[in-house]
């Protein structure tokens, strides 16, 4: 750890970023984390000048949610301990056809956590290397599970018995 | 033609008579054979009655199994006592009897044959093996009256059995059809590579100092000192190389379990696991004893004891000696066993042999200790 | 010239596999070294993330420490973390330090668990069972406390929800004192002893940058100097870390500065022990009186306002986190998602595991130490 680096806050991150791209949207929420809103296209280079800034960049958490008809979000989660700075960069997709650029060959790290936002949502993450199914198993490929959309499958449900209401003594059940 | 009928009928005893004899000649003829084949029995059971007493009761076969169970449940509890546990306690007295129930329960087990095994070999292969580590305690002089066979190359008899073990583990990996099976024999080849030169190598200073390749003439020669006096890291070298042969703890990497399952006894199952797995008990006996005899002075110890007792003894300190070492190191790499095997063991044995010689020769009165020369 | 691969093996490790509990790699031989590793996850999953929006905010915290049963007390906390920043619950003092005594607790325990784990995959079982009994009385402490071994559900969203009761300080306390007893019993298995040294050192070597990038974090990353330790970059509002005076455990081997071995990484979790037992020591006197559980959160957390929160902790094996989206007056969340530590340490065999021979995989596997709840959740 350099003590030059812990100089460098969410403060340097906002103020690196403006000179970037203005239209970028940044937010500092809290002590320590730095809220950013691009688009996909500008993800790479976000990342790559992420890279540069912090020399320990930690790629900790990539996660997608559903909002359904008003289409996907993905929020990485990058945390630099040296400047105790935790980067939340968060994607706006659309419900069709979903696609990010990939960013498993700059940290390796996000590699598994893309598959999986794959297999779960049906996100396109472009140029990745192996996108096979990696929690899922095979007959759930193309179903996307964590979709809102995605019906727990209650077909067969009655079979167990457990939709019916018991009938007490007096209906001529069982007593407890 | 006319048939005198009263003549006829006065000869129905004699007919009667003819045959009452005829089977009476057989049954006669029946006995003798069956007497005769008894009395040349008995003649020879009575004749060679130590020899077959020796072969199955004392230190044989029935001695020798009873030695397993003994040895397994030893095991057994010892590693517990060592790994804060108890070990067996529920069957038979402190328990005793929790081999006989593993074993009810294994041979009653369903033997799963892999549908790419070689059927034949794979039946045949545990029972091969089990038989081949039985049959070097022939050779195991337990008293100078208490023993199977004597003959002037029994050690050398001894290592020539042992041999086949390695042999049979890798084509029991080989024949199981598995890749695990197959590494595992591999790894059991390799372990033999490894650790029979320098197993060899160390035990040829007994014979040296002996003068004879018999075990039988190698313990008699230790009466008045023990060979580990002047062979002390042979006696190392030897016992860290038959663990090495043998497969057990910190040179278990035939049946590693974490790397590859249980190597070549993967696919074995029921009775035939049973075998594999009383063989290698067998063999840590069997090497157990043969330290007893190559370096420890065999027979001879404390006088008012039977020399038997004597070896017994000596031969439970040596097992739980094994106990120990396979309880407190961590398991070795293949290429790491070889490494060590080749690079320490063997010029550490060939050492002390080295060493044994001068001070025979600048020691005065060694030799004469020794009975070298005859 | 021939290539390799052409005489290359694909084994599959796992997940029928004795030491493969809940996972499988295909490894590609070519000899007795691997040259490719491709591990599989899945075989564990129990669709935590899905289950979560279908639960309440209270039972959801159950369904967290189910990840990973070893560290209950830790597994549980992001989770209620997440819920106490949405729902503005604000806890009571002595119910925070109880929490930060409980997760170290954990810790221990959970280290504990994996030095017999790693023991019996090297191929000693007196290793295995030696610290298993000693865990046997953290155990036993948290049965007093919580009525449970493993499934604690100890911490809740507003407090914890049991006291601390004289008989369990004595349990714990005697945990820890029997754990400092055999501390050096344990340096000379694990540390000195020749046959560890030769399987571990020089296996597995990555180097902090290099396992940064593959999202290595916690003692795994700290084994290699880095000091990257949530307890003290990001202190919790709701923990009491701050309250006593200790240091981050890092690990320099002079030989690889910077880098870390299965060795190393051995070492570094003494430390962490150490610092453990160093940190409960310091709390527990200082734990106050007062309530144990905030009641106005009972309240609030039938119904959760719109928001989205970010809980963090510093599990035993990393980085251990979720992230909560709620609607408004939301009884269940719109969307958890888990990061488990290991998710990245398994990924990472990937790029540790090409080039070591095949005895060594399990070696390295069993180093990072990974939990398959971790990865399959």
């Amino acid at each position: 750890m350099s003590d030059s680096e812990q100089g460098k806050s969410g403060a340097l991150l906002i103020h690196e970023l403006k000179q970037v791209d203005d239209t970028i949207k940044t937010r500092a929420i809290g002590k320590e984390t730095v809220q950013i809103r691009i688009t996909p296209e500008q993800l790479r280079e976000l990342v790559e000048m992420l890279d540069r800034l912090y020399s320990d960049i930690f790629p900790e958490n990539l996660i997608g949610i559903d909002f359904e008809e008003d289409g996907f979000e993905i929020i990485y989660y990058f945390w630099s301990r040296n400047s105790r700075v935790l980067c939340k960069i968060v994607l706006k997709l659309p419900a069709d056809s979903p696609e990010v650029p990939t960013i498993a060959d700059i940290f390796p790290g996000m590699e598994w956590h893309e598959r999986e936002t794959h297999e779960m949502f049906g996100i396109n993450f472009s140029g990745h290397p192996d996108l096979r199914l990696l929690l899922l198993p095979d007959e759930l490929k193309g179903e996307f599970p964590l979709r809102k959309s995605f019906e727990i499958d209650r077909s067969r449900i009655h079979e167990s018995g457990l939709t019916q209401r018991r009938p007490g003594p007096s209906e001529g059940g069982e007593d407890e | 033609m006319q048939i005198d009928f009263f003549q006829w009928l006065a000869g129905i005893p004699t007919w009667l008579y003819d045959i009452i004899m005829w089977l009476h000649g057989i049954i006669v003829w029946i006995f003798n054979g069956v007497w005769g084949i008894f009395v040349f029995v008995w003649a020879a059971v009575v004749g060679n009655f130590w020899f077959l007493f020796r072969a199955i009761i004392f230190p044989g076969l029935v001695f020798i199994v009873l030695g397993i169970i003994f040895a397994v449940w030893f095991t057994r509890k010892m590693w517990g006592r060592i790994q804060d546990r108890r070990g067996p306690t529920h069957i038979g007295k402190y328990g005793g009897f929790q081999l006989f129930a593993d074993a009810i329960k294994l041979v009653s087990k369903e033997t799963i044959i892999p549908d790419k095994a070689k059927r034949w070999m794979f039946r045949f292969l545990p029972c091969l093996l089990l038989v081949i580590v039985l049959l070097p305690f022939a050779f195991i002089p337990w008293s100078p009256s208490w023993f199977i066979a004597d003959l002037s190359v029994s050690l050398v008899l001894i290592f020539a059995f042992l041999t086949a073990v390695p042999v049979i583990a890798l084509l029991a990996g080989w024949v199981s059809g598995s890749k695990y099976s197959l590494i595992g024999g591999f790894r059991a080849a390799n372990n033999q590579f490894a650790a029979e030169i320098p197993m060899i190598i160390s035990s040829v200073g007994p014979t040296l100092l002996a003068g004879s390749l018999s075990l039988m003439g190698i313990a008699q020669a230790q009466s008045n000192v023990w060979f580990v006096v002047l062979l002390p890291i042979n006696l190392a070298t030897f016992m860290v190389s038959s663990i090495a042969s043998v497969g057990t703890f910190p040179f278990d990497s035939p049946v590693a379990d974490s790397e590859i399952i249980f190597g070549w006894r993967t696919e074995f199952s029921g009775i035939y696991f049973t075998m594999t797995y009383f063989a290698e008990f067998a063999e840590q006996m069997l090497y157990s004893a043969m330290m007893v005899a190559l370096f420890l002075g065999g027979f001879h110890g404390l006088p008012f004891l039977p020399p038997a007792m004597n070896f017994i003894i000596k031969f439970l300190i040596v097992f739980f000696l094994y106990i120990v070492v396979t309880s407190s190191f961590y398991r070795l790499r293949p290429d790491q066993i070889v490494e060590y095997c080749w690079k320490y063991l063997l010029p550490l044995s060939i050492l002390n042999v080295v060493l044994a010689m001068l001070a025979i020769v600048y020691l005065p009165g060694l030799a004469g200790l020794l009975m070298i020369g005859g | 010239m021939k290539d390799v691969l052409e005489e290359a093996t694909e084994i599959w490790f796992g997940p029928q596999h004795v030491s493969a509990h809940g996972w499988a790699a295909k490894l590609t031989l070519v000899g007795d070294y691997i040259v490719e590793c491709d591990p599989n996850a899945g075989y564990f999953h129990r669709s935590a993330e899905k289950c979560l929006e279908f639960r309440d905010f209270r039972q959801g915290a159950l369904i967290m420490e189910r990840l990973c049963m070893l560290e209950a007390f830790l597994a549980e906390y992001p989770y209620v973390s997440a819920v106490e920043k949405i729902a503005g619950i604000d806890v009571p003092d002595r119910a925070k330090i109880m929490r930060t005594i409980m997760m170290e607790a954990s810790r221990i325990h959970s280290l504990q668990f994996w030095w017999g784990q790693f023991a019996a995959e090297l191929g000693l079982f007196t290793m295995l069972l030696w610290p298993w009994v000693d865990r046997e009385f953290f155990l036993d402490a948290f049965e007093e406390l919580t009525g449970s071994r493993h499934a604690v559900s100890y911490n809740t969203p507003g407090g914890v929800k049991y006291d601390f009761t004289d008989k369990f300080l004595s349990k714990l306390d005697r945990a820890i004192q029997r754990l400092e007893e055999r501390m050096p019993k344990f340096r000379d298995m694990l540390l000195r002893s020749p046959t560890f040294k030769v399987r571990t050192k020089g296996i597995g070597r990555f180097d902090a940058n290099q396992g940064l990038r593959w999202g290595i974090s916690g003692p795994n990353i700290r084994a290699c100097g880095v000091p990257m330790d949530l307890r003290k970059d990001s202190p919790d509002e709701n923990l009491t870390y701050d309250m006593a005076d200790w240091e981050v455990p890092t690990y320099t081997n002079e030989d690889h500065p910077g880098e870390s071995d299965a060795y190393d990484r051995m070492v570094q979790r003494f430390l962490e022990i150490e610092t453990s037992v160093d940190i409960i020591r310091q709390l527990l006197p200082q734990v106050p009186e007062g309530e144990i559980y905030e009641r106005k959160a009972r309240g609030k957390v039938n119904r959760l306002p719109e928001g989205e929160a970010y809980g963090r902790v510093e599990g035993t094996r990393g980085v251990t986190s979720l992230y909560l989206r709620t609607m408004d007056k939301a009884q269940t969340p719109y969307r958890a998602k888990i990061r488990g530590p290991c998710f990245n340490s398994y990924y990472s065999l990937k790029h540790l595991v090409p080039g070591n021979k095949f005895a060594d995989f399990i070696v390295i596997f069993g180093s990072l130490d990974p939990y398959p709840g971790w990865w399959d959740r």
